[in-house]
């Protein structure tokens, strides 16, 4: 058995790795990815273009402003004269909000009264604009204080755990490493099958000595060994490059991977399994994968869906790795927490794997 | 009459073959009930920890407070630790302290302060609980009874454009349209190009004397009309069972969305040209076709806080443009100078893309 077994394994490594285009596009888009989320996205709110209307012109609507363009998130502040020409900026984003000044603003801030400002946000942008409105709140209420007119009963000292000077791109890089590290063993294992299948060497495959059992594990080592390793060296980069703490065990962390690549490997397998071309693979892989991502809990919390999706969530992969990622490379995650969430994966694991055996043997007879 | 057997070819093998119905129909709709339901950004309501240091009937009302909140949802520990322990494994976002002094220092005069902790790890969150905690406790203050006569001396009023009671569903269902038609452009007519160079049917035309024209305007024509079938039956969807505002024309969606949707034709057809092979037409067209529409485009990532030396490359995205088109017909409904221009960059750069391919594909048999 071992000696078909290796066989297999070698046919496999080589067909991946054989040609340099192939074994380029293994490597470098996740650690490309890797490096553009940590390098360049963030869902923090920076650089922002604030325009301005002041019809105030005074001393207070000066110094207001000037707390505007002290603050690390703007950028730099446009002065328009009109409605008009604000609501141009605003729609053709030139700026991403505009701050309107009134002409009573000092007089009512002199006279005790309350002085009105009005800010107008791009709907478009909402999540983008909800912070932008979180800002400009906060600087004016620094700007109250600095005036002495406001008193300050009650506030609120913040502390950030886990992350202490709120790095976005940690955050980031850490749910983005749960799906980096398994996407090039999905891509594989997906179009394996369905590759051979098309081919028609799906046909000497059955006809060959080999065992179901055998033909997954020719089938499942090679990308799950690449991806491993690919796994490793984006660790490494992201202690090196970004500074990221590693804060948990590395041995759980490495335990975590294989499961869920396991698991992964097993899906696309079941995937490839089901289909006759690569073209179906693919895109059944992706149309699994987007919603996996979706519903991961990455883009929001998953205890605000609807109770179907959180049923259905239970059978994600996803949910569970974006949790011990960024568990372990933040939080330094509990062994028990860990395995809560890896036994789920683990189960994922041996049912994909055995569901895609059955289609070699149903394919075999 | 070849270009029309051709495309007739096409239509036959996309009703054959149920994965282009899958990409171009149904997993939109999928994602559009997961961004419409799933995904809410809006109301939610995230779970912290409450620490009431030393109980009083003043403390007790403002964790009252907190748990009347509708953003929060408040759960009595007893110690530090056992919310180290929680929010460690994910069970609570935050921690809200209030400590032993913060009675004697609201009396005194002083400033009380309530302490928040929060989990950093999830960045967004994190700034949620932070402004949850603030107003909440801005408006149990102003709410007390004995508090003294306090006028906020700046109001700030603030108006959402376009979107009045910023519901997140109004740019995130219109925008992820943009992904649907980078998939259709760019991976399944990739992978159906690369299929046919594999398979050798390519070879066979090219040997039975088909022309470089029919040639390619028989795979654009097919994918093209799939392509905006999908779209527009993707914006009735939007409008008529997610209730989404349309406020532009269909007509300026069409013109945009169609040159859109033949730049992504022609790099998933230069791709598949250059490369020949499925699989690693699959992988070239996920890394620099669909990724970077995900990322660079504005859809998800706030595009002004990328650094200096990504902006450029923000800027040549044809998938950024095409997020802002849907957002402004949907939502603002003017075709304003700056579209236009923008329409200008996605015409020009299809008629390269398209001549491009066009060189590119052989004209007779190759010696290899």
């Amino acid at each position: 058995m071992l000696t078909r077994v290796l066989a297999l394994l070698k046919k496999e490594l080589l067909s991946v790795l054989k040609s340099r285009q192939s074994r380029l596009l293994i490597i470098v888009p996740p650690l490309m990815q890797m490096l553009m989320a940590g390098y360049a996205l963030t869902m923090e709110v920076t650089h922002i273009r604030l325009g301005v209307m002041d019809k105030a012109h005074t001393l207070e609507s000066r110094e207001l402003l000037a707390g505007f363009a002290n603050s690390r998130w703007y950028d730099k502040l446009i002065y328009y004269d009109s409605i008009p020409a604000i609501q141009q900026a605003v729609m053709d984003t030139d700026v991403n909000c505009a701050l309107i000044i009134n002409e009573d603003f000092s007089r009512n801030l002199q006279q005790g009264k309350q002085a009105n400002l009005q800010l107008i946000l791009d709907g478009r942008q909402v999540n983008s604009s909800a912070i932008i409105n979180g800002y400009t709140a906060q600087i004016i209420s620094a700007y109250e204080l600095q005036q002495g007119s406001g008193s300050v009963p009650v506030s609120v000292a913040e502390r950030y755990w886990f992350n202490s000077n709120l790095n976005y791109h940690w955050s980031i890089l850490a749910a983005m490493f749960s799906m980096l590290s398994i996407l090039p063993c999905l891509l594989l294992t997906s179009m394996s099958i369905a590759r051979e299948r098309e081919l028609g060497t799906f046909e000497q495959l059955t006809v060959s000595p080999l065992q179901p059992i055998e033909i997954l594990l020719g089938k499942t080592i090679p990308p799950l060994a690449l991806n491993l390793l690919v796994s490793l060296v984006m660790v490494v980069l992201m202690r090196l490059i970004f500074d990221l703490p590693f804060a948990g065990s590395i041995v759980l962390l490495l335990l975590s991977i294989f499961v869920a690549l396991l698991a992964t490997a097993g899906t696309g397998l079941f995937i490839s399994s089901l289909c006759q071309t690569q073209q179906q693979a693919l895109l059944g892989v992706f149309s699994y994968q987007m919603p996996a991502v979706l519903l991961s809990g990455f883009v929001a919390p998953v205890e605000d869906m609807p109770v179907i999706f959180q049923e259905l969530d239970k059978l994600n992969l996803m949910k569970y790795y974006v949790v011990i990622s960024k568990g372990l490379f933040l939080k330094d995650m509990s062994a028990g927490a860990v395995f809560s969430n890896l036994w789920p994966m683990t189960l994922l694991a041996i049912v994909t794997l055995a569901a895609a055996a059955i289609c070699f043997q149903r394919k075999l007879d | 009459m070849v270009l029309w057997s051709l495309i007739k070819k096409e239509f036959l093998q996309m009703m054959r073959d149920p994965s282009s119905i899958l990409i171009a129909f149904v997993l939109p709709l999928i994602l559009l009930i997961i961004y419409m339901y799933g995904i809410n950004l809006d109301t939610t309501k995230v779970k912290v920890g409450l620490l009431n240091e030393q109980p009083t009937t003043l403390t007790e009302g403002l964790a009252a407070a907190f748990s009347r909140s509708q953003y929060m949802k408040v759960v009595q520990v007893n110690t530090r630790q056992e919310a180290y322990q929680k929010i460690q494994d994910t069970q609570l976002a935050g921690l809200l302290v209030i400590p032993q002094d913060f009675e004697q220092k609201l009396s005194k005069g002083e400033t009380a302060q309530l302490q928040v902790i929060v989990d950093g790890s999830e960045t967004n969150t994190a700034n949620f609980v932070y402004s949850y905690a603030t107003t909440g406790l801005n408006t149990w203050y102003a709410s007390r009874e004995e508090k003294v006569a306090t006028v906020q001396p700046i109001a700030l009023q603030s108006v959402f454009w376009y979107n009045q009671d910023m519901n997140s569903h109004y740019s995130i269902l219109p925008s992820s349209l943009a992904i649907t038609m980078t998939l259709i452009g760019i991976l399944l007519t990739g992978m159906v190009v690369a299929r046919e160079w594999e398979r050798g049917t390519m070879e066979a035309l090219l040997a039975a004397g088909v022309s470089r024209p029919a040639l390619v305007l028989g795979k654009y024509i097919p994918y093209y009309l799939l392509g905006m079938v999908s779209l527009f039956s993707n914006v009735l969807a939007c409008i008529h069972i997610f209730d989404i505002p349309f406020r532009g024309s269909f007509l300026s969606l069409f013109i945009f969305g169609s040159f859109f949707l033949l730049t992504c034709l022609g790099l998933g057809l230069l791709i598949s040209t250059k490369l020949k092979s499925q699989f690693l037409a699959a992988q070239m067209s996920f890394m620099i076709g669909f990724i970077p529409s995900l990322l660079f485009s504005g859809m998800v990532f706030p595009l002004q806080s990328m650094p200096d030396l990504f902006q450029p490359i923000t800027r040549i995205i044809p998938a950024r443009y095409f997020v802002l088109l849907l957002q402004n017909e949907f939502l603002v409904g003017s075709f304003n100078y700056q579209m236009k221009i923008n329409t200008l960059y996605l015409s020009i750069l299809s008629v390269f893309l398209f001549i491009l391919v066009y060189i590119n594909t052989p004209k007779k048999l190759q010696v290899k």
